[in-house]
Formats: C-alpha cells, sequence, structure tokens
C-alpha cells in the first residue's frame, strides 16, 4: 500500500516537473515568437492605460467605417488566416511581412486615408504593431478594430474568401 | 510480445499523435487558439493568453513523449486531465446551449462544431487513456531506481 502510494506521488511528481517544463518552454517560445501574445494588458504600473497613438473602435463604429467610402481595411493576420476568409474588400498586410507588403500597397493608399486595421481577437498583437508601423509611415488616420475577425465574423458582417 | 502489449503499443502512438497533430496548428499562432478559447467563455479573459501560450506546447510535448514511450505513467496523467477538463467544457457548452468551433483537428481545415460526437470521441480518448495507463511505466524513473 504504502509502495502503492509512493509510486503514485512520484508519478505526480514527474508530471507536474513536466508541466512546469512545457509552462517554460512555451512562455519562452511565446517571447521569441514574431506572432507571440501579450501575457499582460497594456496597463502601466498605476493601472492606467498607456496613450495610444491610433483610435480603438468597436463593433457598431467600424460598421459605419465600412459603409463610408474610401476608408481601408487592413488585415494584419498571417497571409494564411487572410486567404482562408477575412473582411470584404480588406487588404493584406501581415505584421511579420510588413516592409514587402507594404512596399506593394503604399502607391495605393493616400497619405490621409482612413485606415481601419484589425486581426484575429482582442488577444492578438498584430493590429497594434502594424498601426503603428503605418503611423511611422506617415498615415494619421488610423483605427484600430481590438475585437477582429472574431467578433466580425459572430456578427455576420461581410466576408471574402480568395481561392 | 503479448496482443496485451502490441494494442498498448498501438494505441499509445496514436493517441499521441492525435496530441501532436490536433495542437501543431496551434503552436506558431496562440492568438488562433485564444479566440477558440474565448469562444468557450469558460476560462476568465485574463488568464486566456496564457493559456493559449501554454496548451498547445503542453499538447505537443506529451505528445511525442507518449510516442517516445518516456515518463508514459505521468504524461498520461497529465493527458487524462486535458481529455477530462476538454470533455467537461464541452458537455457544459451544450448543456447552456452555446455552439462554437471546437478547435480540434484544424490542421486537416476541418471546422468543428462541438457536438455529442465531441464529447463521446473524447470519452473514448479517456477509456484508451486509462487503458494505457494502468499498463503504462515511468520508464526513466524505474531505470534510476534499479
Amino acid at each position: 500500500m504504502e509502495t502503492n502510494l509512493r509510486g503514485l506521488f512520484r508519478v505526480v511528481l514527474f508530471s507536474v516537473r513536466i508541466f512546469l517544463f512545457c509552462f517554460i518552454f512555451a512562455t519562452v517560445f511565446n517571447a521569441l515568437n514574431p506572432n507571440g501574445v501579450a501575457l499582460f494588458s497594456q496597463h502601466n504600473a498605476e493601472g492606467v492605460e498607456e496613450k495610444e497613438p491610433f483610435i480603438r473602435v468597436d463593433s457598431n463604429h467600424v460598421q459605419a467605417l465600412y459603409n463610408k467610402v474610401g476608408v481601408i481595411f487592413v488585415d494584419a493576420r498571417s497571409k494564411k488566416d487572410y486567404l482562408k476568409n477575412h473582411i470584404k474588400g480588406a487588404i493584406s498586410i501581415p505584421k511579420e511581412d510588413f516592409t514587402a507588403q507594404f512596399e506593394k500597397l503604399h502607391g495605393l493608399i493616400a497619405i490621409d486615408a482612413e485606415i481601419v486595421v484589425y486581426c484575429g481577437s482582442e488577444y492578438c498583437p498584430s493590429s497594434e504593431k502594424v498601426a503603428r508601423r503605418l503611423m511611422k509611415e506617415g498615415y494619421s488616420k488610423i483605427y484600430v478594430y481590438g475585437n477582429g475577425w472574431n467578433e466580425w465574423l459572430m456578427l455576420k458582417l461581410p466576408t471574402e474568401v480568395i481561392n | 510480445m503479448s496482443w496485451r502489449e502490441k494494442a498498448r503499443t498501438l494505441f499509445r502512438i496514436i493517441l499521441g499523435l492525435i496530441f501532436v497533430l490536433s495542437s501543431s496548428d496551434n503552436l506558431f499562432n496562440p492568438s488562433h487558439i485564444s479566440e477558440i478559447i474565448t469562444a468557450y467563455s469558460i476560462i476568465p479573459a485574463r488568464l486566456i493568453p496564457l493559456m493559449a501560450i501554454v496548451l498547445p506546447w503542453l499538447e505537443f510535448i506529451c505528445g511525442i513523449m507518449l510516442i517516445a514511450n518516456v515518463y508514459s505513467k505521468s504524461v498520461l496523467l497529465i493527458l487524462l486531465a486535458l481529455l477530462f477538463s476538454f470533455t467537461g467544457s464541452v458537455s457544459f457548452n451544450l448543456a447552456r446551449g452555446l455552439k462554437h468551433a471546437c478547435g480540434c483537428f484544424e490542421i486537416f481545415s476541418i471546422k468543428e462544431e462541438i457536438s455529442i460526437v465531441t464529447v463521446i470521441r473524447n470519452i473514448v480518448l479517456i477509456l484508451v487513456a486509462i487503458f494505457l495507463y494502468r499498463g503504462a511505466n515511468n520508464v526513466f524513473i524505474e531505470n534510476k531506481n534499479n
């Protein structure tokens, strides 16, 4: 009986060690992964949200922008996700391929254009990173649709698949 | 090798492969798995990014270790805990009428919604894991003690 309990204890102990190894490995990998997500929300030490250079929009505001002529939607997710499905009319500028993709497209986007950037959901950092890069390139009317693709899909708003 | 041992080896490799394949699509793209976890509406929002980061790697590494038959008993304990929590989450959401993506085998481009089939499949996997656990050895621990 005692041997059985000791055996079980050893098995559980190794399970905990395996879990801890996976936990540390995964968090380190995430820190190095260009598609990694933020572990913590964007708050400073005082608990106040950091000032962002772009405007965050919710589903109502984003729909109004979608129906407005001339507003450009930028999909910051990976090219693979974009090809699977995306907001109808959106162009793809993935965070990890920003420079190459922006080179191809920047001639088509007027410097004073209103641009809405989105990624998968509020937990992906890509939309914010692409928005910041666009602002560095001189674009000033940038909106970030935080809830992104996930919410757009749930609201059954227009989408498009590229075959 | 008896038929029981042969069956255990076969099921061990199959179960390991299931976890490796179901997790491999999410290893490099935690934002995708975070969307799926969000849709389950069970985990507090603050914990979702952490879970999205750790869960695929936990499944992947445990799957590899199970195939390689390294610390199988401890690995199976982790996989059983995961399978019980997946089955509980899917059952809970079905009971409260939620319909959303399962996030199970997207590597094969299967867009599966949670259903009773998901629950039954998970129960079968739990039974397989229990069968394996009963005959598994923690190879490295026992070698060390001998």
